[in-house]
């Protein structure tokens, strides 16, 4: 094949050749200028792909500088807690949402993220912080309380009231990018000068100076290190150092020397010295807490402080700068040994450089490292309500949005009620065990805490351990809810006050249907007997079930079903008869949005968990207004929440009388199922709602009825919360009338037991009850006389 | 029966999970022990409107200030702030209805309103203005007839 191939490539080269010859005499003639061109088109070769290289790095550079420069994880906030003259709130709770917030008790100083107390009165220096409506300035003040209030928030230099001050929200979440490096971002005006002093004397004195190579420093530092025979200083620029973090891996190579330098000086002739800096102090790894990277100066100083940079003292700086050259080395919890050296070190180097005096130094020298015990968990301790926060915020965002984004998320979540009650649950269900001879850790438990009028979930917790993040059983256990359904089954009916009002009197006789499949249904009561004619009532305080199936029987399934659907449950539900006695599976968050249509009086508001979405630059990308619908009407929902106050002042709920502080009204029910499987109860004061559910996960009977389970957990939480009285708005077309309860006819002072009960306009009984003629009953009027006497 | 009650508990389907019945009480028993008639409503039923809160007062001055350099979202924001520290003061949800129907949603500012009015027992100027915001909404929506029959309520209210 060579061969063949010969002649034809021989010819032309001959040609060739022959050409070329005359010229290689030229060639020959002239070879200085000969080498020269090759030198030269060498150099340009070699440049081009310099320049071309250098093009590349340039490129990578400044995508990587000036595009996104870090994933940064969504932040999660707390409610910011309001503060106003007359709010309800003790000193002790402002106390604790400051604890919450790492503010640092102390006398004598102005410094922000400080407060003091003295008896009533609670002096803050906030921090100020940046809503999506609007910045909340830093603010000196004053907050005095008095009676379970505030009475006067006030500028704490000169007195001035303040109207409305809002304290920054406690953070209580960050959803991290997948690499898993954390950081908060600062600004380099957020920076105290002294840290970038500090900085600069350890790592690069010459920094404002060279181009983003620094050959006499690179000198320095070897001199400085041989003579302290260690490596006391790095020869690296701070440019140098930010690019390796920035672009490179950790090999130790010529080439990725080279590589350094060039991006170096690209560095540093594209962007300014602070830019730099203000890169460099956002990037740099400083610790690590599990998988979680800390980078950053910014999250370094929450991560080893719990305070804000602008909060930390000399030798706080110095030992984060100290941390630049080893984080896992130097780690102060780990090594204080080693970490006070370096930090000493750093302030002697900060001294020599004049950037603080020896007596400063001296002080900083004498002092403890003062990191914090343990490190800021960088899980949430509340993760059920986060879980519920992703599951909302999945609607509008992408998963790696919400990672990588730096998203701020302002939700609905008040620590202080949701620590209150994680603790009221935990005890209770120690209690009932011990008290019923149960297993310790047998029980378990959701509880749902909502606004009543706003929808806004306030509290979530997921199981007897709120820390532990697993199964949710607030929002994913469907259980049965037994008799919690029965309020929308007597709604129905009074939807209808022409046939129903709550003097109507039902039969709570026996009753058998026929079913389709199966064996007939023969609802009965939990104490096995019938009682006769009830009052509508009555049959629901006592929770009566024959009389409630008669009665849903007769109102018809399919409008039952229908004001369900109405009131905010979304499941498809079959119209089975059992529906009426609550055979429905729903999770206590489903339930918490049923209630919630009669808490805020017809008015369905659907569950919140968040209020605001800003980008990390601050700007609001998203609210979550507040949104109503007229789900049933005002008038049917106040007769039933009637009865419903009635249940826990005389019903299966009585023991809340003794439970909760007399003055204190709320309204519920409680749900009880099969063999004692679920321990429910649903109630409501004037502002909060709240759902509780008890009972085991293998779904085996707990022994606990509604109200000796989770109507327990309720009051104590109830009772731990500052909240208002009920106090429903009366609708114009509903009046009252006192009702003699075994008749269900009107009453007078005469008849013993008779009842107030509310109406629609019109649908009160005309007839009077027997007793009200009964003029010559003694009894009666010898307790008429009594009352008056008492009276 | 107690039989059937085991018997169904035995086979409950998804049909007859049977909800196990209610521990509850026999009402008291007035024969048996005569009481006294009950005094009063167990629920207040009159209320009066308190005057709003200074925080109150400050939230809706801001909103307005918002409303007027059209910042209506803005507005917004403020408005639900006063509704979060007092919701059961009737005028900041006036006030939000009035906002969504600038912003041209008319349901929501009926509903709004209604929310408001129920609320407001007693002050005859906030309910006032709230049909007022129905009557306009349902013109909005183009409900003619429903719009009439808010202004006829109107004029009731100032007889």
């Amino acid at each position: 094949m060579a061969k063949s191939s010969q002649p034809r490539l021989r010819a032309p080269k001959r040609s060739k050749s022959k050409r070329r010859a005359g010229k290689r005499r030229n060639i020959k003639r002239k070879s200085p200028r000969r080498w020269g061109r090759l030198a030269f088109a060498i150099i340009i070769l070699g440049v081009s792909a310099a320049i071309i290289y250098a093009a590349f790095l340039d490129v990578e550079i400044r995508r990587q500088f000036e595009g996104k420069r870090w994933a940064l994880p969504a932040r999660v906030f707390a409610r910011p807690l309001e503060l106003y003259a007359d709010q309800e709130l003790t000193a002790q709770a402002l106390e604790q949402e400051l604890r919450l917030l790492r503010y640092r008790k102390s006398e004598r100083t102005a410094a922000t993220g400080t407060y003091s107390r003295h008896g009533q009165r609670i002096t803050i220096n906030s921090r100020g912080f940046m809503f999506w409506d609007g910045e909340e300035p830093a603010q000196g003040m004053r907050v005095d309380f008095s009676d379970g209030r505030v009475s006067g928030v006030r500028d704490s230099s000169d007195g001035s009231e303040l109207g409305l001050v809002r304290l920054e929200p406690v953070p209580i979440a960050n959803i991290y990018p997948t690499h898993k490096e954390d950081r908060i971002l600062v600004q380099l005006d957020q920076v105290p000068q002294l840290l970038i002093y500090a900085l600069m004397s350890v790592e690069d004195r010459r920094f404002y100076d060279h181009n983003g190579l620094d050959f006499t420093g690179l000198a320095r530092a070897m001199l400085a290190n041989l003579k302290a025979r260690r490596a006391v200083q790095g020869g690296s620029t701070l440019t140098q150092q930010l690019v390796k973090n920035f672009f490179l891996s950790n090999e130790r190579t010529l080439r990725r020397k080279v590589n350094e330098a060039i991006m170096a000086l690209l560095l540093e002739w594209h962007y300014s010295k602070d830019e730099i800096l203000q890169a460099y102090i956002n990037e740099i790894y400083l610790g690590q807490d599990g998988q979680r990277a800390i980078h950053g100066f910014a999250l370094a100083s929450q991560f080893y402080f719990e305070r804000g940079l602008n909060e930390l003292q000399t030798e706080q700086i110095a030992l984060l700068v100290a941390l630049v050259k080893g984080p896992s080395y130097y780690e102060p919890r780990r090594h204080p040994q080693r970490a006070k050296q370096r930090r000493d070190l750093v302030l002697d180097l900060m001294e020599k450089n004049k950037f603080i005096g020896p007596v400063e130094a001296a002080q900083a020298k004498a002092s403890a490292l003062s990191v914090t015990r343990a490190a800021p968990s960088g899980t949430t301790p509340f993760p059920a309500f986060v879980q519920l926060v992703r599951q909302q915020l999945a609607r509008d965002y992408q998963e790696e949005d919400l990672r990588s984004e730096g998203l701020v998320i302002f939700t609905s979540l008040d620590p202080l009620t949701q620590v209150k009650a994680e603790r009221a649950m935990k005890k209770r269900l120690q209690d009932l065990e011990r008290q019923r001879g149960l297993a310790q850790d047998e029980l378990q438990a959701a509880v749902v805490i909502s606004g009543v009028d706003t929808g806004e979930v306030l509290a979530l917790i997921g199981g007897r351990d709120p820390q532990y993040a697993g199964f949710n059983r607030a929002l994913e256990a469907q259980r049965p809810v037994g008799s919690l359904i029965k309020p929308v089954v007597y709604l129905t009916a009074l939807n209808n006050p022409r046939d129903y009002t709550l003097a109507t009197l039902l039969d709570d006789e026996p009753l058998t249907l026929a079913a389709a499949s199966d064996q007939p249904w023969s609802p009965e009561n939990y104490d096995h007997e019938y009682h006769g004619q009830v009052m509508l009532r009555d049959a629901l305080v006592y929770s009566y079930n024959v009389s409630t199936a008669r009665l849903g029987l007769a109102v018809g399934l399919e409008g039952i079903i229908a004001n369900l659907q109405r009131m905010g449950l979304t499941r498809p539900v079959e119209p089975y008869p059992s529906l009426l006695l609550g055979a429905v599976d729903l999770s206590p968050f489903e339930v918490s949005q049923l209630y919630q249509s009669i808490a805020a009086s017809g008015y369905r508001v659907p569950l919140s968990a968040i209020r605001a979405v800003v980008d990390s630059e601050g700007r609001p990308l998203q609210r979550y207004p507040l949104k109503l619908e007229k789900a049933v009407d005002p008038a049917s929902v106040y007769l039933v929440t009637a009865a419903m106050h009635e249940v826990t002042r005389q019903g299966t709920a009585r023991s809340l009388q003794y439970d909760l502080p007399q003055q204190l009204k709320v309204a519920g029910k409680t749900g009880t199922t099969n063999e004692l499987r679920d321990s429910w109860f649903a109630g409501f004061s004037d502002e909060h709602l709240m759902v509780v559910w008890v009972g085991r996960d293998n779904n085996q009977p707990s022994g606990l009825t509604g109200s000796s389970g989770a109507l327990r957990v309720w009051a104590d939480i109830m009772r731990s919360i500052p909240t208002r009285s009920l106090n429903m708005e009366m609708p114009d077309n509903v009046e009252w009338q006192l009702i003699d309860p075994l008749t269900g006819l009107l009453a007078d002072d005469y008849c013993a037991g008779a009842q107030w009960l509310p109406f629609v306009k019109g649908s009160q009984p005309v007839e009077q009850a027997p007793c009200t003629h009964d003029l010559g009953g003694t009894v009666n009027k010898t307790l008429k006389w009594f009352k008056g006497l008492f009276n | 029966m107690f039989s059937l009650l085991l018997l169904l508990q035995g086979c409950a389907s998804s049909i007859y999970n049977l909800p196990e019945p209610e521990p509850s009480m026999p009402p008291p028993l007035p024969e048996a022990t005569p009481s006294l008639p009950q005094a009063e409503p167990p629920l207040s039923t009159q209320k009066q409107v308190a005057a709003p809160s200074k925080a109150v007062v400050a939230l809706l001055a801001k909103a307005d200030n918002a409303r007027h350099s059209g910042q209506l979202e803005l507005a917004a924001a403020n408005l639900e702030r006063a509704v979060r520290i007092a919701p059961k003061d009737p005028l900041p949800w006036q006030r939000l209805a009035q906002l969504r129907l600038e912003q041209g949603d008319a349901r929501q500012a009926e509903t709004l309103a209604n929310k408001s009015n129920s609320l407001a027992a007693g002050s005859h100027g906030i309910i006032r203005r709230n049909w007022q915001i129905i009557a306009e909404a349902r013109r909005l929506e183009g409900d003619t007839q429903g719009a009439l029959r808010a202004e006829r309520k109107l004029r009731e209210l100032d007889l």
